[in-house]
């Protein structure tokens, strides 16, 4: 039976109660979203009135070296520092799925520093790295003069070769929450499948890789998504820590947006570069649901 | 709910008439903290036992202080008065109120009372950007106690880069070092190259090439360098970042001598068992020394509602009393020749090369000559950054960045 009435009634306190939530996306995603499309159409020296110079703008970005260097840092901070994290963390949810004593412990242990800002960790881990007093160094130190070299350390984020894989290896430090999503992916396995292979003789490597990893593959597939996005818009260490340098070595996409917009007072430029990192996103987030047909399994898809 | 709304705004334009019948608001921005605003506070306060139907609101922000002030000039609610720097930017995009109508018509305060470098400093294109807060000319710092284990003579203000260079290389051994470079403060090493007669720009601001690409240029420029890249007589940088910085190896005894403005004064003031002298940096051989000041300003904004009350708080913020209230409790030096006397910072031997530095500066700082200063710094920190780092020509190296800046290429 049909009640017109009713359901319009419905729908309408249906939109009334995601009022509050629509008006927030309105105002402060999509407005900005479009209006930033619109400034990088334009010159806005940010005081002044902005002036209509169509594509020009993203004309200039591509023949800007340091907007091909910052594309090429975040590149490799991306492609490196998400496989590394996703494979660390999958360790660490594999240790911890081994029913060991205090696993609530160690899930808290190895959670915690995720939650802490990127600005604080950032001053920690420029005392770690302190060429001559850091933690690392000393370390590094140690391990070595163990084959009985002479070893000074490296210099990490004062050298333009060691600067970006010391901001990779501190981001490790953060994988408590892929670890978390995955060790919950791991306790959903049902121990059926493990209890079957190992009827068949199955050793420990071949269930890792027939049976956990396919069943683990959505969840791995989520992590490798959300991972690469928020890499490419990889900001507060460099900022905090190297500042783009030495030699524009850190020198992320973001923080040349922040540089331009905020320091260079080139606001249409630096709306610009933000929708060209957008559609680069969107293009690999685009390759990987595509390909994921081919890896990722899951269950109820039979 | 409506009622809510309702008292709000009754509150609202009561709160609104009721701040317009009584007390005009000055909002006052400043990037100064702690102990830096304990002056301010007591000048303010006297402002406003001056002036009962003005009252100020002081608005501290060191952090992130120039994005806090562009955003809100860009949103049309600037502080009416804040405090400034490199003044050309904002002058050019018309963010600020050009003074010099206001000193012509106003008696009580006359820019021929400060120090005529400091002045020359707060004009760009024939404005009036600001009125002098406070400044501080770069002076070299030395530390007693290794001059004296060295055997070394402490330097007097009259002294060569031969002279210096040598001194530095006697004072280095193990992991102290004789002296700090800094090849990435492009402001300070204006110092070096104007003292050999170079400059990194054109007197305008407009041009590098024949500048920062002269002999001149580059002989100040690799003499500088070299001193770190040749000589070792100063730390690389990640051993200075290992050290905490330049200022904390000067107190820790491992490093003999740096370059700084007064910062660093009251702290190396205040610590026991540490001696230190400052002296006039050196010059070239038969050559005259060019100092640097790094100075800010109490700006007025464009957008401001209030400008005449503005331009009262500006006066007495920048006036003879104000500079001696922070005279007094050792926070700048007076920029008026006469509290400079009054106070006795010439005779204090700690304060003087200060004081003499700044007849010493005669030339502009290209960040108070063009709007461009952001970007010609950051092309030629690059460009030191390859002389230091990587070893790179520095000739080669100038000329490259000269024709980038020129041309207007990355």
């Amino acid at each position: 039976m049909k009640r017109p009435g009713y359901w319009r009634r419905e729908a309408l306190d249906g939109y009334l109660f995601i009022l509050p939530w629509l008006i927030g996306l309105v105002v402060f995603t999509l407005g900005p979203i479009i209006a930033s499309m619109v400034i990088s159409l334009h010159r806005w020296p940010l005081l002044k009135e902005p002036s209509f110079v169509g594509l020009q703008n993203y004309i200039k970005l591509i023949h800007d070296p340091l907007f091909h260097q910052s594309l090429k840092v975040t590149f490799i901070y991306a492609f490196v520092s998400v496989p590394l994290n996703l494979s660390v963390a999958l360790g660490l949810a594999l240790l911890l799925n081994q029913q060991v004593k205090g696993l609530s412990i160690f899930r808290t242990v190895f959670y915690l520093p995720s939650i802490l800002p990127m600005v604080a960790v950032s001053v920690v881990w420029m005392w770690l790295y302190n060429p001559k007093f850091g933690l690392i160094n000393y370390l590094l130190r140690k391990i070595v003069g163990l084959f009985g070299v002479e070893f000074q350390g490296l210099e990490w984020l004062t050298s333009p070769r060691w600067a970006l894989p010391a901001l990779i290896l501190m981001n490790v430090w953060g994988v408590g929450g892929s670890m978390l999503i995955l060790l919950a992916g791991l306790q959903n396995i049902p121990r059926t499948y493990y209890d079957a292979a190992a009827v068949d003789g199955a050793n420990a490597w071949q269930k890792f890789v027939k049976i956990t990893l396919p069943m683990l593959s959505p969840t791995l597939f989520f992590l490798l998504v959300v991972g690469l996005i928020g890499a490419m818009q990889v900001f507060t260490q460099s900022y905090i820590m190297t500042g783009g340098g030495p030699l524009n070595a850190t020198l992320f996409t973001v923080l040349l947006l922040y540089n331009h917009g905020f320091r260079w007072f080139n606001m249409g430029y630096a709306s610009a570069i933000a929708w060209v990192l957008s559609v680069i996103i969107m293009i690999l987030t685009a390759i990987m649901l595509y390909t994921s047909k081919k890896w990722v399994y899951y269950e109820a898809r039979r | 709910m409506m009622l809510i709304v309702a008292a709000g705004g009754f509150f609202y334009v009561w709160y609104v008439n009721h701040e317009d019948d009584n007390a005009i608001v000055i909002r006052y921005m400043t990037w100064d903290s702690a102990r830096g605003l304990e002056p301010e506070r007591r000048i303010i306060e006297r402002f406003e036992q001056q002036h009962p139907n003005i009252k100020i609101s002081l608005e501290p922000c060191p952090q992130g202080y120039e994005d806090r002030v562009i955003v809100s000039l860009a949103g049309g609610k600037p502080p009416d008065v804040f405090l400034w720097w490199n003044y050309p930017r904002l002058m050019e995009l018309g963010a600020l109120e050009d003074l010099k109508p206001y000193l012509d018509s106003d008696t009580t305060i006359s820019l021929e009372d400060f120090y005529p470098n400091l002045v020359k400093d707060i004009i760009y294109k024939g404005k009036v950007c600001g009125l002098l807060k406070d400044f501080t000319p770069a002076v070299l710092y030395y530390n007693k106690d290794l001059f004296d284990a060295a055997g070394i003579p402490y330097p007097d203000s009259d002294w060569t880069w031969d002279e210096f260079r040598d001194i530095a290389i006697q004072l280095t051994h193990g992991d102290t070092y004789g002296f700090l470079v800094d090849a990435r403060d492009i402001y300070t090493l204006e110092m070096w190259v104007w003292s050999n007669g170079g400059d990194l720009m054109s007197p305008d601001g407009d041009t590098a090439t024949g500048y920062l690409d002269s002999k001149a240029t580059i002989e100040a420029i690799k003499f500088y360098t070299e001193l770190y890249t040749k000589y070792r007589v100063s730390p690389g940088l990640a051993e200075r970042a290992s050290m905490g910085g330049g200022v904390n190896m000067f107190i820790t005894g491992k490093l003999a001598m740096f370059v700084s403005g007064r910062w660093p004064l009251l702290q190396l003031k205040r610590i026991k068992g540490l001696r230190f002298g400052t002296v006039l940096p050196p010059h070239p051989k038969g050559k005259q020394l060019v100092t640097i000041i790094y100075q800010s300003a109490q700006v007025m904004a464009k957008e401001s509602r209030h400008k005449k009350e503005a331009w009262e708080f500006l006066k007495a913020m920048t006036d003879t009393a104000a500079h001696r209230i922070r005279g007094e409790m050792g926070w700048a030096i007076p920029a008026y020749p006469e509290v400079v006397k009054r106070l006795g910072f010439d005779k204090d031997p700690i304060e003087r090369p200060f004081i003499q530095a700044v007849k010493y500066a005669t030339k502009k700082p290209i960040a108070l000559r063009t709007v461009r200063w952001p970007e010609i710094e950051r092309k030629i920190a690059y460009g030191m950054e390859r002389i230091m780092l990587l070893n790179e020509d520095v000739e080669k190296v100038l000329k490259e960045v000269a024709y980038k800046i020129d041309h207007g290429l990355e």
